[in-house]
């Protein structure tokens, strides 16, 4: 056998991961068997708990920028979209209501937010659907800690113009409810904005 | 005390109960309740129908009617 040479078979690796389970709704009250508060499903322990730790070494879905608590900057960290190297941060402040979807592009595009000077954006549907927290009134599913932003009576533009109708916009409206209307619409409308911050360590760029 | 669903295929066991919204119907002077039982593991959400009242009615009233109520699922 001296001469002979052997190969070590190994077995075929996985595949590397190419998405993640969807977040929980925030629902936790069920209504019968069956539903989603019964079955809870989703990613994370809970809607703003993380199954693992964030890179500041603890399972809060939301931090500041500094990891705390404290969001004396007003920029929401959200560690569920965290992907090794990006995440997803939210502005909680409003700007005053009434302004039309084009107006508030520019004016996202151009935003300079606590210490961060470009980047931002406005929220397309889906970043605002990840805050959205169904366990919380229907009224103003985003008034949450540390979300803490009353929609009940205001509607929010998105970034997403109809695929078919180009003069209208997506918005979401009070009731967590989403549907469109005209670009040049400005009553009692506002938006969210958003960046990605990029992840080196513990601190966010 | 143990209440049972049908919508839920669980048993209730020890629920705290929590009357949250009072649904109050005027032109047919009836209520509904949204009632939320509260475990140690599991929240359940239910609606109750059926209260009546004559000119008025005050939240011991309704709160006494959706004990009386929930009795009927005790097992």
């Amino acid at each position: 056998m001296i001469n002979d040479l052997y190969i070590k078979a190994a077995a075929p690796s996985a595949a590397a991961p190419v998405g993640a389970t969807l977040m929980k709704t925030g629902q936790t009250t069920s209504y019968r068997t069956g539903d989603d508060g019964d079955i809870e499903a989703g990613r994370a322990t809970s809607f703003t708990v993380l199954a693992s730790n964030n890179p500041f070494g603890n399972t809060n879905r939301f931090t500041d920028e500094l990891g705390g608590q404290t969001y004396t900057k007003n920029i929401v960290i959200d560690w569920s979209t965290y992907n090794g190297s990006n995440v997803l941060g939210y502005k909680r402040t409003l700007r005053a209501v009434g302004i039309n979807w084009n107006n508030a592009i520019d004016e996202s595009i151009a935003l300079s937010f606590g210490g961060f000077t470009t980047g931002w954006r406005m929220c397309n549907i889906k970043e605002y659907q990840n805050l959205y927290n169904y366990g919380v009134n229907y009224n103003s599913p985003l008034n949450y800690s540390p979300i803490n932003i009353q929609n009940n009576n205001l509607f929010l533009w998105t970034a997403n113009t109809l695929n078919g109708q180009t003069t209208d916009a997506y918005y979401l409206g009070n009731n967590g409810t989403q549907s469109f209307i005209v670009k040049t619409f400005a009553i009692n409308i506002t938006y969210i904005s958003c960046r990605t911050f990029t992840v080196t360590g513990t601190t966010l760029t | 005390m143990t209440y049972k669903f049908s919508q839920f295929s669980v048993e209730i066991v020890n629920p705290r109960i929590e009357v949250l919204v009072i649904h109050d119907t005027i032109a047919k002077r009836t209520c509904s309740v949204d009632v939320l039982l509260t475990t140690e593991t599991a929240n359940f959400g239910l609606s109750l129908d059926g209260f009546t009242y004559v000119n008025d009615w005050n939240d011991e009233e309704v709160e006494l009617w959706t004990l009386t109520e929930l009795s009927k699922y005790e097992v």
